[in-house]
């Protein structure tokens, strides 16, 4: 925030700066015209000889010393004007760092094939976030025609199709398209359809005591969740005692909020997308995302590293430092040997060893090499025989 | 440091070479203007020394002209004036745009987040010649200004006069950047002058040829040399055009890599990174999220979510390291929760391992005894063992 402080003051110097600059050359301008031509109309009229040349000597004369004025304040002072530029650019080369950082290292998109792959995650993207046209657009000038076809890009038009009238507060194409989905919806426990038919019994509370009947009417919809969600049912039911006064000062007011719309978009989403079988947040997103908040680490690190030469961190097997993801983005347990300090592979499991706690199995070779069929625990007084640990599969 | 330094540095400095280059356009046109209001001064100056009655018209004829001229500078000046303010108001709206990084309204940052994703998208498409997909995508953005579109469209005609083997659009382009391309070295006109005397000898202009290279193969270093003399025996092969040594020189690819390095010029002088922002992201990001487990060095259920088993991303990804996991971190593989002391590691008698939450929710699903999702095997409750993990 503090970069953008400050080099918005350099910009905002020499926008000052400039302004100033060309009012005078405007006003200097004017002068010199209108100097000239004051001139011009003196030297007009006159007639006799003596007194041209003397004007004419005089008045030329002190235009002359005004025009050298003049042009010499463009000049130089435009030159000045120099230094203001440059401190924005250094302002912003101090600011910012130029080049990622050397992060640049691996080509990560060296052949044909990883292209393609790369230009079908895009295209997921844009499908999935409704920019539907440059899809289009991308596919045709990437080439991927056979990969993206029809089918695949239908049910995301649908989705964004209910979507956008959900943006715009209308439920009805969503309420559709749960009671078509109903059996798979409550295969996964969803109460989409249940908050939806919420938002649109507030909608008619808002009408006020003219929608009265229509209100009531409209409640036998939660019939069908009476059991799952009754204690709702009756907040629901309360507010009606609102009708006349509006919610906006009952304690009902809580379901006025613009977060419940946005609430339901989330979770429509991603239910379609459980039951299309696809990543609730786009692969895309996620990675970038992950990327922007590992990106500084990894810079400081490899601006460490260059000044101890042992190569870039994108040509090891592992990263040096630890980036935490958030809770959200872990997808996969990894376990890690509190002794040797490593992953766990396929190769090398974990074992939980009588007592409960768990090494990995090179560690527990490592404690078994004195050969005795003994093994204590690192961790506590337990004793056992190195066959006797289990293999875990998390 | 946060991420905004390291990604929006070519976002405020690109504008910003814009400007230095008008600045300079605008000072040269300043100098031409002041000379020549001197030049008409000085001889109004020398005529009103030695005038006299006779002349009188002559001299008020230069003075209307010299009138006439500052009212064209006056002209000018006004036009520079907005061109030199607006380049820098585009400055400032970047830098105003770029404020919403760190807002602290909730929906503001998102929305920036969303435009900045946007904003790589389009940069990758311009880098890779999808002209289109990137005009559409700004447009439906609305973020046509925050990017660097007229940059790349600039270079999309050079480089398509550059396929159809053309090069006086390139050299003019070199022209232009002179002093820049000085600055780093380069060698894109020589590289270019060098095609042309290869294609005047391929047309058998042989004479030509020569009189080319006496004009511009001047002041060269040793490496350009070494290439001269690889070009030169192109003259001598002239008529057997299928000799090995002129393979090389004579092939399409020349071409190829002369539009490759204009476009690495080009980007050098204009302050564009060579890679792009979203491989630079994307490596990050794959590398930390990328487990052994998404490469089936470990068994384990198959994660949806996870981007690097997605099948793109998973080729991708290949070359990258492995995320560096100091602390163990387990997720139960049947609803997905964190596993910690809240919801502590269970161990079923088959060696499969889920949290104590998620054996509750088996057993009520399938009346008190415990059910593996993976090996479909059933436990009682009794027979599970606990796991203490460090």
């Amino acid at each position: 925030m503090d970069s953008l402080v400050a080099v918005e003051k350099e910009i905002d110097k020499a926008l000052d700066l400039f302004e100033n600059f060309y009012d005078g050359v405007d006003q200097n301008l004017n002068k010199a015209i209108d100097h000239l031509v004051s001139i011009i109309n003196d030297l007009t009229k006159i007639e006799s000889e003596q007194t041209f040349k003397l004007s004419a000597d005089d008045s030329i004369s002190m235009c002359k010393e005004q025009v050298k004025e003049l042009i010499k304040h463009y000049s130089d002072k435009h030159k000045d004007l120099h230094a203001n530029i440059s401190k924005i650019g250094k302002a912003i080369d101090k600011n910012f760092v130029a080049d990622y950082g050397n992060m640049s290292h691996v080509n990560l998109i060296d052949t044909v094939e990883k292209k393609m792959h790369l230009n079908e995650a895009i295209c997921e993207h844009l499908l999935r976030s409704g920019h539907l046209e440059v899809c289009e657009t991308l596919v045709e000038e990437a080439g991927l025609v056979k990969k993206i076809d029809e089918d695949k890009k239908r049910p995301f038009v649908q989705m964004n199709y209910i979507l956008n009238k959900l943006k715009e507060k209308d439920v009805s194409p969503a309420l559709e398209w749960c009671q078509i989905n109903c059996k798979e919806l409550k295969a996964i426990s969803s109460n989409l359809e249940f908050k939806l038919h919420r938002l649109r019994f507030i909608q008619l509370i808002q009408q006020g005591p003219k929608a009265q009947l229509e209100v009531l009417k409209y409640s036998r919809n939660f019939t069908q969740f009476a059991n799952d969600c009754h204690k709702e049912i009756q907040r629901l039911m309360g507010s009606l005692i609102y009708l006349n006064s509006g919610l906006e000062n009952s304690p009902y007011s809580c379901y006025l909020g613009a977060e419940l719309w946005e609430e339901i978009e989330e979770e429509f989403t991603k239910n379609a997308c459980k039951l299309m079988d696809l990543p609730v947040e786009c692969p895309l997103d996620v990675c970038i995302n992950t990327g922007c908040r590992a990106l500084p680490a990894l810079v400081n690190i490899v601006q460490v590293m260059q000044q101890t030469q042992c190569g870039h961190i994108l040509s090891k097997d592992e990263l040096p430092i630890e980036i935490d993801v958030g809770q959200n983005y872990r997808f996969h347990s990894v376990f890690s040997c509190p002794i040797l300090r490593q992953q766990t592979t396929d190769s090398n499991p974990p074992m939980r060893l009588i007592c409960g706690h768990v090494i990995s199995k090179d560690a527990l070779t490592k404690l078994n090499n004195s050969g005795k069929n003994r093994i204590k625990c690192p961790y506590c007084p337990m004793e056992q025989a190195p066959g006797e640990a289990k293999q875990m599969l998390f | 440091m946060d991420d905004m330094k390291i990604i929006e540095h070519s976002t405020l400095k690109v504008p910003y070479e814009h400007l230095n280059k008008l600045y300079r356009n605008v000072h040269k046109t300043i100098d031409r203007d002041c000379s020549s209001i001197n030049q008409s001064m000085n001889q109004i100056d020398k005529l009103a020394k030695s005038a006299d009655l006779g002349q009188k018209s002559e001299l008020l004829a230069s003075l209307s002209s010299l009138v006439e001229k500052l009212h064209q500078v006056k002209k000018r000046s006004i036009e520079m004036r907005n061109q030199e303010k607006d380049l820098i108001e585009i400055l400032k709206k970047r830098v105003n745009n770029l404020k919403d990084h760190s807002s602290s309204d909730l929906a503001t940052r998102k929305l920036f987040f969303k435009n900045r994703l946007d904003r790589i998208l389009i940069d990758y498409f311009l880098r890779n010649s999808y002209y289109l997909s990137a005009e559409s995508l700004a447009e439906k953005a609305h973020l046509k200004q925050m990017t660097n579109i007229d940059v790349f469209l600039i270079e999309k005609e050079i480089c398509e006069s550059l396929e159809s083997r053309e090069t006086q659009r390139c050299l003019n382009w070199c022209i232009e950047n002179k002093s820049k391309l000085k600055k780093i070295n380069s060698n894109l006109e020589f590289t270019l002058r060098q095609q042309e005397f290869i294609e005047l000898v391929r047309e058998q202009k042989c004479l030509e040829a020569v009189h080319h290279a006496r004009k511009y193969f001047v002041n060269l270093n040793p490496d350009q040399l070494v290439d001269v003399q690889k070009s030169m025996v192109l003259l001598a092969y002239v008529k057997c055009s299928d000799s090995l040594c002129n393979q090389e020189l004579l092939s399409d690819s020349r071409w190829t890599y002369l539009i490759g390095l204009f476009k690495q010029e080009n980007y050098k002088i204009n302050q564009i990174p060579e890679q792009s922002a979203l491989e630079t992201i994307l490596q990050s990001g794959l590398s930390a999220l990328k487990t052994p487990t998404c490469y089936q060095k470990v068994t384990a259920v198959f994660n949806h979510n996870c981007p690097v088993c997605n099948p793109n991303f998973n080729q991708i990804a290949k070359p990258l390291p492995f995320a560096y996991c100091s602390n163990s971190k387990l997720i139960d593989a049947y609803t997905g929760e964190a596993i910690n002391e809240h919801n502590q590691p269970m161990m079923l008698p088959n060696g499969h391992v889920y949290g104590y939450n998620s054996l509750v929710k088996l057993m009520s699903e399938n009346d008190g005894k415990i059910r593996c999702p993976r090996s479909k095997e059933t436990f009682e409750y009794g027979e599970v063992q606990k796991v203490f993990i460090l």
